[in-house]
């Protein structure tokens, strides 16, 4: 049996350093709210420069103002305005407790990215785990490692049971950590594991894994309700997801037969 | 006699004083700790907080030692990690001496296996979890460098779960079927201990 975990930026071994390639529920999903409830930049009309004070003709004017130089002062004006708008923006976000979003225009002000499209911004040196938050306590993570490895092989062969004809299957492993500060650093608990697609041997070789992480990410930003899992574990049969109290990370595998 | 007493009593609160400690007042190590924003997303005020978390593992504070130990080890760095390690285990903080344990158990040098094992038992029997998780399932597993004993598996995973561990629920079941009698794995604790010991280091025999 062998296991890959799937990133947006491609495959990789399974190893103790997979707490680097989760994908944090929570934040991931503030993040796509918090862009959907940004003004919208038309929507800031409150600016300082009155439109019709640029007016006029661009050509050669007695005073030597000529063309070029009312241009450059138009644009230069404009730059200025923009600007003022994005500070403004910026600040209604921060105001109203939210952190500004980045976005094309307004990229240089913005101090995150959104998750959704994660990339080297939000992933540079200490990982992409570390850059959103879900760094834990290095002995929960080499004891949780070793707890996926012996339970991902267990439901992948009952996986290889169940469809026949598979080449392998592509598992969700959601963990759960609290999300008061502890003094200790987090130390997450595995909540379930859950096989995600069956892959045929055809499947398994076409297998791309950036779209289908790409698919997964977006498709946290538009919950939805989905039929009950065919294949799945659950630590604790009883407990159900509660957003208030824990925090919820997943880890994509690739398991091949 | 009145002088006398009055004088007497100066003495005795000034001989008092003089012994307190009052240079070092108590400090609180967690909440040292807890001050600083090591969740942070900037890298730049992520940097600036280890940088402050490592002067308070330099000024003893146990906890710091066993935080800032955890993020050298997140970038790589075990050797640099293991001497805070140990001078916190000197200071009595339980969660390195389960840190500590795991690395010697996990590395490739035999030498450590016992002090791995000590180290791993001692944080179990002070209740931590992680650590009584790791010892349950160490025991029954082919990739673990540890002798394997159901019973003690056994015992560790069901202090687990009495715990808090619900992940011990995953394994309890297959160790159980493997021992005739679950009532003596608890009994049999202190004669496991000594056995496995034993086989990590025959002169300990």
């Amino acid at each position: 049996m062998r296991f890959t975990v799937l990133t947006h930026k491609g495959p990789y071994n399974f190893s103790s350093d997979y707490i680097n390639h989760m994908y944090p529920v929570d934040s991931m999903y503030k993040a796509c709210k918090q862009i959907e409830k940004e003004p919208k930049f038309s929507d800031i009309s409150d600016t300082p420069v009155k439109p019709t004070s640029l007016a006029g003709p661009l050509e050669k004017l007695p005073n030597d103002l000529n063309g070029v130089k009312r241009k450059q002062s138009l644009l230069s004006e404009l730059d200025r305005t923009l600007n003022i708008r994005n500070a403004r923006a910026a600040d209604r976000l921060y105001w109203k407790g939210q952190s500004s979003i980045p976005r094309s225009a307004t990229r240089a002000l913005a101090p995150i990215v959104p998750s959704d499209s994660l990339n080297k911004r939000t992933t540079t040196t200490a990982g992409l785990a570390m850059a959103v938050g879900v760094v834990v306590q290095y002995a929960r993570a080499v004891v949780l490692f070793e707890i996926i490895k012996k339970e991902a092989e267990k439901i992948a062969r009952k996986a290889k049971d169940k469809y026949q004809d598979s080449a392998g299957c592509v598992l969700s492993i959601n963990i759960k950590y609290l999300k008061v500060k502890r003094d200790y650093g987090r130390a997450p608990n595995l909540f379930s594991i859950t096989v995600d697609k069956g892959l045929s041997a055809v499947s398994s070789i076409e297998f791309n894994s950036i779209k289908y992480i790409q698919n997964k990410v977006s498709n946290i930003c538009k919950p939805a309700l989905s039929p009950e899992p065919e294949l799945q574990v659950k630590v604790d049969p009883e407990e159900s997801v509660d957003h208030g109290k824990y925090g919820y990370a997943i880890l994509y595998l690739k398991c091949e037969w | 006699m009145n002088k006398c007493i009055v004088f007497t009593s100066i003495l005795i609160l000034l001989f008092g004083a003089g012994c307190s400690d009052s240079s070092t007042p108590n400090r609180d190590f967690s909440f040292e700790v807890q001050s600083l924003d090591l969740d942070s997303q900037d890298p730049s005020v992520y940097e600036s907080e280890v940088a402050k978390l490592k002067k308070l593992a330099d000024s003893d504070n146990p906890i710091a030692q066993y935080r800032y130990a955890d993020v050298l080890l997140h970038k790589g760095s075990v050797g640099d990690a293991i001497p805070y390690l140990q001078r916190s285990i000197a200071l009595g903080e339980q969660h390195s001496a389960e840190l500590l344990g795991i690395l010697y158990v996990r590395n490739d040098n035999k030498k450590d296996d016992l002090e791995g094992f000590e180290l791993l038992t001692q944080a179990a029997e002070s209740g931590l979890g992680t650590a009584q998780l790791y010892l349950g399932f160490c025991f029954t597993s082919d990739e673990c460098k540890l002798p394997q004993n159901a019973e003690l598996s056994y015992y560790w995973l069901s202090k687990a779960k009495d715990n808090g561990a619900a992940e011990a629920n995953l394994f309890i079941d297959d160790v159980s079927e493997q021992i005739p009698d679950t009532a003596l794995a608890m009994q049999r604790y202190d004669e496991n201990v000594k056995k496995v010991i034993c086989e990590i280091d025959s002169s300990k025999c």
